[in-house]
């Protein structure tokens, strides 16, 4: 197989291999995994071989007993028919001469003293009955025993049968030296297999585990270059399995990835292009939308104009019933006078003096008919551009209007006003509050049908505020219709009586012309009050009206 | 006895054949620096049988001596032969220069002035033969009538001491005197017969006797009277011709002695299971011809009654 270039420093030499082994999670795991698995075969395998082998061995070792018991038994039957115990004695001295392995043989007949009989020498020993199993005369045990010393051997013990007539009871010890040599040999084995298994762990598993986690471990090296944003990081793996397929996969993908980023890069340049002509157009709509705005506000202003228009046409209708009010007295005054010149010419007695004298009185009449009108005419001149005015005056001529209203009616008008208090503004319009305020005041004492109708009209100076309030007795504002009465066209009164322009009108040019405020709300012992807070002008801003 | 013969070939007469062989052996290494023209024929009597383990013996000790020869330059001839009548012929005719036997033979055939030195086997407790009864027992060497005894199979010196015995004291043969004559291959089996109570007397050799109460010390309390005794050296020697120059004798048999003090020949001995070599001389074969020459006598005066009746 071949590395990638990128990580061409790994794997050249043992030391590099080193340096390369443990900071490679992957491959230890692998590794360890493929070790593990190995060893834990090697002791399956040796727990399954060990007991088998022990047990073969023991079966070598029982018939290797047997047979040595058999021919003592067959070589010496005679003599222990015959009670012989010498031939017995001395032929079993000489299987122990010839056989190594037999350490002693124990014979114990039914009747007689027990023989022990070792190579080193042999004794009549009668405890040797006592150390039999119970069963030694019916049926041969065996096993591997510890004597007293420690020392372990191989005990095989059988009943001596003749003709099945039990003489007595052989009992063979067998050096164990060559089992436990066997065992050993096999342990060693097994040792040397696990040593085997070990290096082959070691050698194969590593460069198994190598020829397997290399090519991945390059690959997540390439790929967290491409994760750094490294397009160009390509891998080259040649192989034609699955890592194969996963490292030109990687390189595809790496592909794709350089292309859609290009795509990518493309698409951004054009959203740029797009952006910039986006709010190149977003600048104009920007452009034209102010002059919409001044547009619009042109047009409010014009609706406005036109509501004043409106409002001023209302109040020519009142100025001409309050004309009406006006006139009525001196019209009287001059048909009695002329009454009077016909009464006198009738019975002669209009002298040229009562003639001058009803003709003056006429002419003063019909002069003062004419100065309301200019009195009037006056009122409604509007006013174009806003100039500091005396407050009292404009309050007075808007009370003067209302003047021949108020007294056919009955109704009170008393007006504190300090004659000092100047305001910045278009004085007309300022008039017309007034009288909106006034003409509203009396319908409301006239509507609620009041005894003693009142409207008091107060001013107050507070440092460089001014406030007006006009009060009246008439029963107030229902308070759920106290924040409607300033909205266009609301109007509790009959058609033809009110339009409901008069408040929004004078809140407009309060609150938008001369930035002050206009606030309704109710007295105590029934009855309205509408305050008009404005700014006053102080002496000094207009020297000129000093 | 059906088990008699798996001991058949006993320890001593083993002992006896490969003794000699190593002997021969020696003698060649050492002979060689003192005289290259003299060499040693030896003749070598195997006796009536022979046993497989025996022949081991042969083939592993020819390969030796075979390694040993050509390693010293000694030449070396052995014969072996059955009987003790060819034998001697071959030694008349010069034909071997040295002869191995057992003592009675050797005493029988060879006259005392036509060996010269030579060596034996030596065990350890000696070559006496014995003639044994139990502690408790009142058996004397008179009251040997209507007994039992049990002696070696296989043991002219033991029938003959045996013999002798049952005439001097009986004027009659064994088999008249004993009630009951049990032969046994080892020493061993035969101190156990008595042991066992399948025997009032016991004939061995003390070496055997030794070894049994070795064996078992509980054999030392019951039995280990001695009521008649033949004080011999050993059973068995080797002898050079007297022809053989004395200085090539004297410079091989100095290191007779010293086998079993070297690793090689004590293990040979050890394989052997002899304990050593002895130097001896011709006249230790007098004990066994005069007793052979008095049992003669015996016999010839117990018979010419016997004959008469
Ligand atoms: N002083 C007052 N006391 C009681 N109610 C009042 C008073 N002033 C105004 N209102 C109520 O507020 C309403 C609105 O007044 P506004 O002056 O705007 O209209 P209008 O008087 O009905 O008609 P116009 O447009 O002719 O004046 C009135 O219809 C009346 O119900
Ligand atoms: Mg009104």
């Amino acid at each position: 197989m071949e590395m990638m270039s990128g990580n061409a420093d790994a794997g050249h030499s043992g030391w590099s291999i080193l340096r390369w082994l443990p900071t490679n999670r992957m491959f230890l795991r692998v590794f360890g995994v493929f070790g593990s698995l190995l060893l834990a075969m090697t002791a399956l395998y040796a727990l399954l071989i060990i007991p088998l082998q022990r047990d073969s061995l023991l079966k070598v070792m029982y018939s290797q007993a047997a047979t040595v018991s058999r021919s003592i038994i067959q070589a010496c039957s005679d003599a222990m028919l015959t009670d012989d115990f010498g031939f017995v004695v001395e032929h079993n001295l000489q299987v122990l001469q010839n056989n190594k392995s037999v350490r002693s043989v124990v014979i114990v007949p039914r009747r007689g003293t027990a023989m022990r009989i070792a190579p080193e020498g042999w004794v009549m020993q009668e405890n040797e009955r006592a150390a039999l199993p119970a069963t030694a005369f019916e049926k041969e045990s065996y096993g591997i025993i510890n004597d007293a010393a420690g020392v372990s051997h191989y005990r095989y013990t059988t009943p001596i049968r003749f003709s099945g007539v039990i003489w007595g009871v052989i009992r063979i010890d067998f050096d164990t030296s060559e089992y436990e040599y066997n065992i050993d040999e096999m342990y060693r084995q097994l040792s040397y297999i696990s040593l085997l298994v070990v290096l082959a762990i070691l050698f194969a598993g590593y460069f198994f585990t190598l020829w397997l986690t290399r090519p991945i471990s390059t690959i997540s090296q390439a790929a967290s270059r491409v994760a750094r944003g490294d397009l160009d990081a390509h891998v080259h793996v040649k192989r034609n399995d699955e890592i194969g397929l996963l490292s030109r996969s990687f390189n595809q993908m790496v592909d794709a990835l350089q292309q859609s980023r290009d795509q990518l890069e493309n698409y951004n340049q054009e959203l740029e292009l797009k952006v910039a002509e986006r709010t190149r157009e977003l600048d104009e709509l920007n452009r034209t939308l102010d002059q919409r705005v001044r547009d619009e506000i042109a047009m409010r202003k014009e609706q406005e104009n036109l509501l004043i228009h409106q409002s001023r046409l209302a109040a020519m209708g009142e100025m001409i019933g309050a004309i009406a009010h006006q006139w009525r007295q001196p019209l009287n005054a001059l048909s009695l006078v002329m009454q009077n010149m016909r009464m006198q010419h009738r019975m002669g007695s209009l002298t040229e003096k009562s003639m001058d004298r009803m003709q003056e009185k006429g002419e003063q009449l019909v002069q003062r008919m004419s100065s309301t009108i200019d009195e009037f005419r006056n009122f409604f001149k509007p006013g174009k551009h806003p100039e500091a005015f005396r407050l009292a005056q404009a309050m007075r001529s808007s009370a003067e209007i209302m003047e021949g209203v108020f007294k056919n009616h009955g109704i009170a008008l008393t007006m504190e006003c300090d004659e000092t208090i100047e305001l910045f503004g278009i004085p007309g319009e300022f008039s017309q509050v007034v009288l909106n305020l006034l003409s509203n005041a009396k319908d409301s004492v006239l509507d609620s049908g009041q005894a003693e109708p009142r409207i008091l009209v107060r001013v107050i100076r507070i440092w460089d505020r001014v406030q007006i309030s006009v009060e009246d007795n008439g029963g107030g504002i229902a308070p759920e219709l106290l924040n409607k009465v300033f909205e266009p066209y609301f109007t509790t009164k009959d058609e033809g009586k009110g339009s409901g322009i008069g408040l929004y009108m004078s809140k407009m040019i309060v609150e938008n012309n001369m930035n002050g405020r206009l606030e309704a709300s109710n007295v105590r012992g029934g009855g309205a009050r509408f305050t008009i807070n404005l700014p006053a002008v102080r002496k000094s801003d207009s020297p000129r009206l000093q | 006895m059906s088990c008699a013969r798996a001991s058949a070939d006993s320890l001593w007469l083993r002992g006896l054949k490969a003794g000699l062989l190593i002997a021969l052996e020696l003698l060649l290494l050492l002979a060689r620096p003192a005289n290259s023209a003299e060499t040693v024929r030896m003749g070598f009597l195997l006796g009536a049988r022979r046993d497989s383990p025996v022949a081991d013996v042969h083939t592993a000790f020819e390969l030796w001596a075979e390694e040993l020869s050509a390693r010293f330059e000694v030449q070396m001839t052995v014969t072996y032969f059955d009987d003790i009548e060819s034998m001697r012929q071959a030694f008349r005719r010069g034909e071997i220069n040295g002869v191995g036997a057992d003592a009675m033979l050797l005493g029988r055939n060879f006259k005392e002035d036509e060996l010269a030195d030579g060596y034996s086997v030596a065990m350890r407790g000696g070559w006496n033969l014995i003639l044994l009864t139990g502690k408790e027992s009142a058996i004397g060497v008179k009251d040997l009538l209507g007994k039992r005894v049990v002696l070696l199979e296989n043991d002219q010196t033991s029938i003959i001491y045996l013999e002798l015995l049952c005439h001097r004291h009986y004027a009659r043969s064994c088999n008249r005197v004993f009630a009951e004559m049990q032969r046994v291959p080892s020493n061993n089996q035969a101190v156990l017969r008595l042991f066992f109570d399948k025997a009032d007397v016991a004939l061995v050799y003390s070496h055997g006797n030794e070894l049994a109460k070795e064996l078992n010390p509980q054999l030392e309390k019951r039995i280990g009277r001695v009521i008649g005794e033949l004080p011999i050296t050993s059973l068995y020697y080797a002898f050079f011709s007297a022809s053989v120059s004395k200085d090539f004798r004297q410079r091989i048999l100095t290191a007779i002695p010293t086998m079993h003090t070297y690793p090689r020949g004590r293990q040979l001995l050890d394989i052997l299971k002899m304990d050593h070599l002895e130097l001896a001389q011709p006249s230790e074969l007098r004990p066994f011809t005069q007793m052979d020459k008095e049992y003669r006598q015996l016999k010839l005066q117990s018979e010419r009654p016997k004959g008469r009746q």
